[in-house]
């Protein structure tokens, strides 16, 4: 079974880079129909709107690996001292597939 | 995984446990590799081999990554790669702080009293030799 990413801490106003490796369920990466695309949600589950986006390109040629840059800003809503979740969301052939990490911003 | 926070010249230790798809432990069909890239996602080490960890460990195996000069403060990446059945890519994520040196630190001291005066002869974990004499001239 896949854990969750642990992307480690950022400071407040910081860039974190977030990384995803698209795979299936027996964790064989895979190519989505189109680059996956991201969530953020703070520490009461509610989902910080500014952050849903699609990625950058695929990193180096390598089959679902994707990548994406937040500023961990209070400005974007951040705070010091929470936890921060990242659900991952591709499709393949229409199939939904999800992977999540999380990040400290201190 | 988060592996933690390191400065220049630190190693970071990459252990890979390699499973099949029931998450038994399971040797890969040949050593895992890693790529290393950087926050803008730059590569940076290009396809390293993990060497086994100890003697009949089944798929473990761990890669001291030496932090020299292609590193800086920063965030990284990496993925490993192995096969077991199908392939697997599992990823790690460190931090560079600021700070450290790129050569590490010092692995022989060797102290001469020569006439032209004080010398230290030192290695660096790089493998560089460096000399040191007082007083200068």
């Amino acid at each position: 079974m896949r854990q969750p990413y642990d992307y480690g801490l950022v400071e407040l106003g910081d860039a974190i880079p977030v990384r995803v490796q698209c795979a299936t369920s027996a964790d064989l990466p895979e190519a989505p129909d189109a680059a996956p695309t991201f969530t953020i949600y703070n520490d009461a589950n509610a989902a910080m709107s500014a952050y849903t986006g699609t990625t950058s390109s695929q990193i180096d040629s390598k089959t679902g690996f994707y990548g994406a840059s937040v500023t961990a800003s209070g400005g974007n809503g951040f705070e010091s001292g929470k936890n921060y979740w990242v659900k991952w969301a591709w499709k393949v052939s229409t199939a939904d597939r999800t992977a999540s990490g999380t990040f400290t911003v201190t | 995984m988060n592996l933690g926070r390191y400065q220049l010249g630190d190693t970071v230790p990459i252990t890979i446990q390699t499973v099949a798809a029931n998450d038994v432990p399971t040797d890969p069909t040949a050593v895992p590799t890693i790529r290393t890239y950087t926050s803008a996602g730059t590569l940076i080490d290009t396809d390293l081999k993990v060497p086994r960890l100890g003697v009949g460990t089944t798929g473990l195996f761990r890669k001291n990554l030496f932090l020299g000069s292609t590193y800086a403060a920063g965030k990284y990446c990496v993925r490993a790669s192995y096969t077991v059945t199908n392939l697997k890519c599992p990823l790690f994520f460190f931090e560079v702080l600021p700070g450290g040196n790129a050569k590490g630190a010092y692995r022989a001291l060797a102290y001469y009293d020569k006439m032209i005066g004080d010398l230290i002869v030192g290695e660096t974990d790089t493998g560089e030799l460096e000399i040191k004499q007082r007083p200068y001239l």
